[in-house]
């Protein structure tokens, strides 16, 4: 009797030291890995620590499981700092760009085949109403401001008239690149002006201003062809297909879309209405290139974003048809009349 | 048998049920806690879809932003101070990649959007102190409340990962370099506002 008295107090002791044990060493901080700086471990200290933590943790869940009534229980999930994988299509850089157009979202691009090499406008030989004409009438009394632009950062100056008209209406008193007033902060600048950083298509230095508690510098372009020639290097770094000053139709849509920001794709969702989908290829089916496009495909495109960063469907309204006149659209118009 | 011994076998039985139960609870109870601590926290996501979380190595510094630039002394003149150590470092790193670009690179994120990445040439970057980071066909105007937020916000991070790779392993010190995400100020803003 006194034995079997003994054996289940020795019993109940076990259980308990096991458990408090068990627990304590679950909580055990991280392996010490004789470093000086306090606070540190090394990738042996970690990955015996984690190896350590696995094991435990999936003794107690056994135990846990034996006792508890529920199947449900909640595994613990560690967190991973690894890449979680992506599929490449292309990892190559420089010259290697054989393969980033067409893609599986994209038939192919022989359906808009580029007819002159030397057309990147690819101008199909459409007719252009008279409103559409009339508009772009101002961008060709600056045409002398464009070519000293192109001069500078070698964009044709069509295309630098086209944006012009998409920003700014060709307004000499409004940028190219934003369409703001000249002279006035343009905040897509970001800060990046100086007095000791002077030129052509330089933006000059304006002010500072306090955003979310930081001093941020502000600037300007004080004249319509610094702007113009700034407007061109930056559609050069929007050329991913080629590098630089597009030189094929393709090169030149895809610039324009980035130019303006892939948010106004029409397909995709984006635009319910725009039913020349899916795109030709990448840009095709954005509303800042394409407006007004007296074509079956862009002669209807619609505003994705109703007000600036706000979506139209957000709003709970239906994507507004966009009246502004895309820049590759200008562009044809303009090259058009000069023929 | 006697009575008594069978008492005590009774009573020591249901003390060791009662100490499982309680054990069993003690150790569902830390398990959960430790649950709530260690799991990232995943935002809203479409239905249907495993939310993954991209996470940048903490050691991986996500470049210097502009604004970090200190300005000139108005006696000295205005704007960006061209003479400070954040611009003179960050040119040397962009010299150790000029010949290397443009880089370019196109993948599938793993929420399924079509992303195309390019560091254009040297000699378009907006100025030698500043490297461009292209991170096209995203929408960074989308809102928060949107179902397809986190698919975007998922694929630029995929992308800024592979460009801080890239840019490790051609040995840029990535304290040190002063990058721009776009040309626009909602792309700089929401880039910089993820990349947090």
């Amino acid at each position: 009797m006194k034995r079997i008295k003994h054996w289940i107090i020795i019993f109940l002791l076990l259980v308990f030291v096991t458990g408090v044990n068990a627990i304590e060493t679950y909580d055990r901080p991280l392996i010490d890995d004789g470093s000086d700086s306090p606070g540190t471990s090394t990738k042996l200290a970690e990955d015996a620590q984690s190896s350590q933590e696995t094991t435990l943790k999936e003794m107690l869940e056994k135990i846990y499981n034996l006792f508890s009534p529920r199947s449900n229980n909640l595994k613990p999930i560690i967190p991973t700092r690894s890449p979680s994988p992506t599929s490449t299509v292309n990892t190559g850089n420089n010259q290697n760009n054989d393969n980033l157009l067409p893609t599986g979202a994209y038939p192919s691009i022989t359906y808009f085949p580029q007819k002159d090499s030397t057309d990147i406008l690819n101008d199909p030989g459409l007719t252009y109403d008279n409103k559409l004409v009339a508009d772009v009438q101002a961008c060709l009394q600056n045409r002398s401001l464009y070519e000293t632009a192109e001069r500078h950062n070698g964009i044709p100056w069509v295309i630098l008239a086209g944006i012009h008209n998409t920003e700014g209406n060709c307004n000499l008193n409004q940028s190219v690149i934003s369409g703001r007033k000249i002279g006035e902060w343009e905040p897509d600048l970001n800060g990046q002006c100086s007095t000791q950083d002077t030129g052509p298509g330089k933006p000059k230095f304006i002010g500072y201003t306090i955003v979310n508690g930081k001093t941020v510098t502000k600037c300007a372009f004080d004249n319509p062809l610094d702007s113009a020639i700034y407007a061109g290097v930056v559609l050069k770094r929007k050329n991913l297909i080629g590098d630089g000053a597009p030189k094929t139709h393709e090169e030149l849509v895809y610039a324009l879309a980035g130019y303006n920001g892939w948010g106004n794709v029409n397909c995709g969702g984006n635009a319910p209405k725009y039913t020349a989908c899916p795109p030709y290829f990448k840009g095709e089916d954005h509303v800042a290139p394409w407006n007004l496009m007296p074509d079956n495909r862009h002669a209807k495109m619609y505003k994705v974003y109703c007000q600036d960063g706000i979506p139209c469907v957000d709003l709970g309204l239906e994507p507004e048809l966009s009246l502004n006149m895309g820049s590759l659209t200008g562009a044809r118009i303009i090259k058009k009349l000069l023929q | 048998m006697s009575n008594k011994l069978l008492y005590l076998i009774i009573a020591s039985l249901i003390l060791l049920l009662v100490s499982l139960v309680v054990f069993s609870n003690l150790i569902r109870g830390y398990l959960e806690n430790k649950n709530s601590t260690s799991v990232v926290s995943p935002s809203p996501v479409p239905s249907g879809i495993i939310p993954t979380a991209v996470i940048l190595p903490d050691d991986l510094v996500k470049g210097l932003s502009i604004h970090n630039v200190p300005t000139l002394n108005p006696t000295e003149g205005m704007g960006l101070d061209l003479n400070s150590p954040e611009i003179k470092n960050s040119i040397a790193q962009i010299e150790k990649i000029k010949d290397k670009l443009p880089y370019k690179k196109s993948f599938t994120s793993t929420r399924g959007l079509e992303v195309d990445v390019l560091i254009p040439s040297y000699d378009i970057l907006i100025n030698k102190w500043t490297l461009n980071v292209e991170v096209f066909l995203l929408d960074y105007a989308i809102s928060e409340s949107s179902p397809e937020y986190e698919k975007d916000k998922q694929a630029f991070l995929e992308a800024a990962r592979d460009v801080f790779y890239w840019l490790k392993s051609n040995g840029v010190n990535t304290e040190q370099i002063i990058i721009q995400w776009g040309d626009r100020e909602f792309i700089q803003t929401r880039a910089e506002e993820w990349l947090r």
